[in-house]
């Protein structure tokens, strides 16, 4: 954005400004298998935008962690923690109060290598994709949309205990189309489902819980291996390099239609955002052979199955059941801050020249120091 | 040309689209002529930096808008080489008033008046039409449930809507399904005659000229000289950085045509009720629309809300001010509507 275009401020607006407080958040995360070949089109899809020759910069899977994430959050709490907008008589979005929500998403990470001399080391960095993501509350998913590309859905989640006691039930419905007929009316369809047994140990399970990866980290061969760690928690949350996902550096493409000719996009930015989740507590594992997990392949659901589970090239009408490599819960307090646009693409313009693009693809780790050493330069930035 | 990039989540229904068997109530509600100027002013007169080669003002005469309920219950695309997945169904509320836009010429001097209508706020019960609307073609729609039902008599009409916020600004407070809006007829309502209605009223009479001259209810085809309503919105979209700043900001062209109009009635003003519920959530939105106007403790419609115990709505907090507007007519059709988008007028910021 090379020139300063005011943001009409609107009491109709609902759009809450960031960085975001959740506290007491409960995350259910599910892993399962992803082929590398499904998140590497989704990356050349919507990552890879641009010439392959000129582009500074490659998103890849990263080979060593096959595996998408499912997360369940319930927010009991939201609040902005946004300063008050100078000028603007109305209440800061700090005292109006909090908002609850309930959010499912899939993450996937990716690796943004830097190209040319110096941007392999400067510009590589691990971050999150989220092909997929739905929330319950309508102004989360305006803003998620609207501001940080996030392509989020509306859905009903149900989010809570499931038959038995410290057991999980999760259920999506969203919109959609049973067919592809042309005048099938869209109807609300159930999109995902998932049962757990109660968390580890438990009597009620079904499967032997000797394979699960709970049961690997409470062994005395890997007590070893994370010796001197307190407790899973402290694990997961200092030594997980970033996988188990309690630093989520997200990456989502931000992209606005032009309105006469919707084929055509009149603003496309990467955007990135950190989900700092802090102060992990009561991590608690379920046994992955005993959870039930499906996603249901009709209409048009399946193009949203497509990217990222293993489905055919037709919807098959019927539920898809997915297996779990691990599954835990755990609380946390989440922070949601520095929304970053790092990288701004040329947009075409009629009878004009393309409006310039512009980059800020420096890695997490290189960005105090070239703050402190380097010149100041970033998007909008001189 | 920079491709859209299109995903499970952008899965829109693109325009132009159609609904068929709209069932539409408008009711047409007198405003302050500064709130209009200032609606006007900082949304489409203000530069940005640069300011549009056009200037928004008030009709002459007493300013009336249309607070509009419209129920699409075959709302579909009509987009070229779409198949499947075209066609949704949902119900929506618009606050629409008339106004002239001038182009200005090289030398300064407003030139081509034209009547197009302005939509400050909407809401939609349907989460793929708000998507759609806000980022289409920029209507700052926000998420509702409405519940519209009539019965055998027009004083069955029974209006209500809903929003996710809150009641009081309070840090401590939290987000709940509050009640906006209540519409209906009062009991014992009858048709009343357009003929008489215009002549009781000098005003009136020449806001309904403005409503014919766009066809809104008498119906327009594409051989007349005006094809429907010209609605102008302003399209912005935030910066994700500097929530003050906009990372695209445009005023785009859209129509409205109304056709196959049947059912036609008319009420008058006196016989409806239309109250806005205060909540610091929508307080705003109403004062800059509708100024500061007494409250009442209690609804003057008698019946229950609607959305009170019916199944599937959330639990939603009616015990809220309620502020009665004062209404001058009603009109009431079934019609098939078509919508537009015709092109984007300016967009800011994007000099050579």
């Amino acid at each position: 954005m090379s020139i300063r275009v005011p943001y009409v401020q609107s009491a109709a607006s609902q759009q809450v400004p960031p960085p975001y407080h959740f506290p007491g958040v409960t995350v259910n995360a599910f892993y399962m298998n992803i082929s590398m070949e499904r998140v590497q089109r989704y990356c050349d899809t919507y990552l890879n935008i641009g010439d392959d020759k000129t582009r500074e910069y490659v998103y890849r899977p990263l080979a060593a962690w096959p595996y998408a994430t499912v997360l369940f959050l319930n927010y009991p709490t939201m609040i902005s923690a946004a300063p008050p907008s100078p000028g603007l008589n109305e209440v800061p979005y700090a005292d109006r109060g909090a908002i609850s929500q309930t959010e499912v998403f899939v993450a996937i990470p990716v690796v943004r290598y830097g190209r040319g001399a110096k941007r392999p080391i400067t510009d590589t960095a691990l971050e999150w994709a989220l092909p997929f993501i739905v929330v319950g509350n309508p102004m989360s998913s305006v803003c998620g949309r609207e501001m940080l590309g996030l392509g989020k859905l509306l859905a009903d989640i149900e989010n809570g205990v499931g038959r038995y006691p410290d057991s999980f039930h999760g259920r999506i419905s969203l919109p959609g189309w049973p067919d592809d007929n042309p005048g099938t009316m869209q109807v609300q369809q159930e999109f995902m489902r998932i049962e757990t047994k109660p968390f580890l140990p438990t009597p009620a399970g079904t499967q032997p819980p000797y394979r699960t990866l709970a049961t690997l980290l409470e062994s005395p061969a890997a007590s070893k291996l994370v010796g001197g760690m307190a407790s899973v928690s402290n694990f997961i949350d200092s030594f997980s390099l970033g996988l188990i996902p309690t630093s989520m550096r997200t990456v989502g493409l931000k992209q606005y239609r032009d309105a006469a000719d919707p084929q055509r996009a009149v603003y496309q930015a990467l955007v990135t955002c950190r989900a700092q989740y802090l102060n992990v507590r009561d991590v608690r594992f379920y046994n992955e052979l005993d959870i039930d997990m499906y996603f249901n392949d009709i209409g048009s659901f399946h193009e949203i199955l497509d990217v990222f589970l293993e489905v055919g090239e037709k919807p098959t009408g019927k539920p898809h059941s997915v297996n779990t490599v691990a599954a835990l819960r755990f609380e946390a307090d989440i922070n949601f801050d520095t929304l970053r646009v790092i990288r701004e693409f040329p947009i075409d313009r009629d009878g004009l020249p393309p409006t310039p693009g512009a980059s800020d693809l420096v890695s997490r780790w290189y960005r105090p120091l070239r703050g402190f050493f380097g010149p100041r330069r970033g998007v909008g930035l001189p | 040309m920079t491709v859209f990039l299109e995903s499970f989540a952008t899965d829109q229904l693109l325009p132009p689209w159609r609904s068929l068997g709209m069932r539409m109530w408008q009711f047409v509600i007198a405003v302050d002529r500064t709130l209009i100027e200032a609606h006007l002013d900082t949304r489409f007169n203000a530069a940005a930096p640069d300011r549009a080669p056009f200037h928004y003002t008030p009709l002459p005469g007493k300013t009336y808008g249309l607070l509009c309920v419209a129920r699409h219950a075959h709302f579909s695309s009509c987009c070229d080489g779409r198949t499947g997945r075209d066609t949704t169904s949902h119900t929506e509320i618009t606050w629409t008033f008339p106004a002239l836009r001038y182009r200005v010429s090289p030398d300064n001097l407003l030139v081509d008046p034209l009547q197009v209508w302005i939509e400050p706020f909407s809401f939609d019960d349907n989460s793929y039409v708000m998507f759609s609307a806000r980022e289409i073609f920029g209507a700052e729609t926000d998420m509702a449930v409405i519940r519209m039902e009539e019965g055998a008599c027009p004083a069955d009409l029974s209006i209500d809507m809903a929003i996710e916020g809150m009641a009081k600004f309070d840090p401590r407070a939290r987000s709940q399904s509050i009640g906006c809006m209540r519409m209906g007829l009062k009991p014992d309502t009858n048709e009343a005659d357009l003929a008489g209605l215009r002549t009781d009223d000098a005003d009136l009479d020449s806001f309904v000229d403005n409503l014919l001259a766009d066809g809104i209810f008498t119906g327009s085809t594409a051989t007349d000289s005006r094809t429907g309503m010209e609605v102008n919105t302003l399209r912005q979209f935030r910066d994700v950085f500097d929530m003050d700043l906009a990372a695209y900001r445009a005023i785009v062209f859209s129509t409205t045509q109304h056709s196959n109009i049947r059912d036609l009635a008319f009420f008058s003003g006196a016989d409806t009720v239309v109250e806005f519920l205060c909540s610091d959530s929508f307080e705003e939105t109403i004062h800059a629309m509708f100024g500061a106007r007494p409250h009442n403790a209690a609804s003057l419609l008698d019946r229950p809300p609607p959305l009170l115990n019916a199944k599937g709505t959330p639990d939603t907090n009616w015990n809220l001010k309620y502020m009665p507007i004062e209404v001058a007519m009603v009109i009431s059709y079934t019609a098939d509507a078509h919508f537009q988008i015709e092109k984007t007028l300016h967009t800011y910021g994007q000099t050579a």
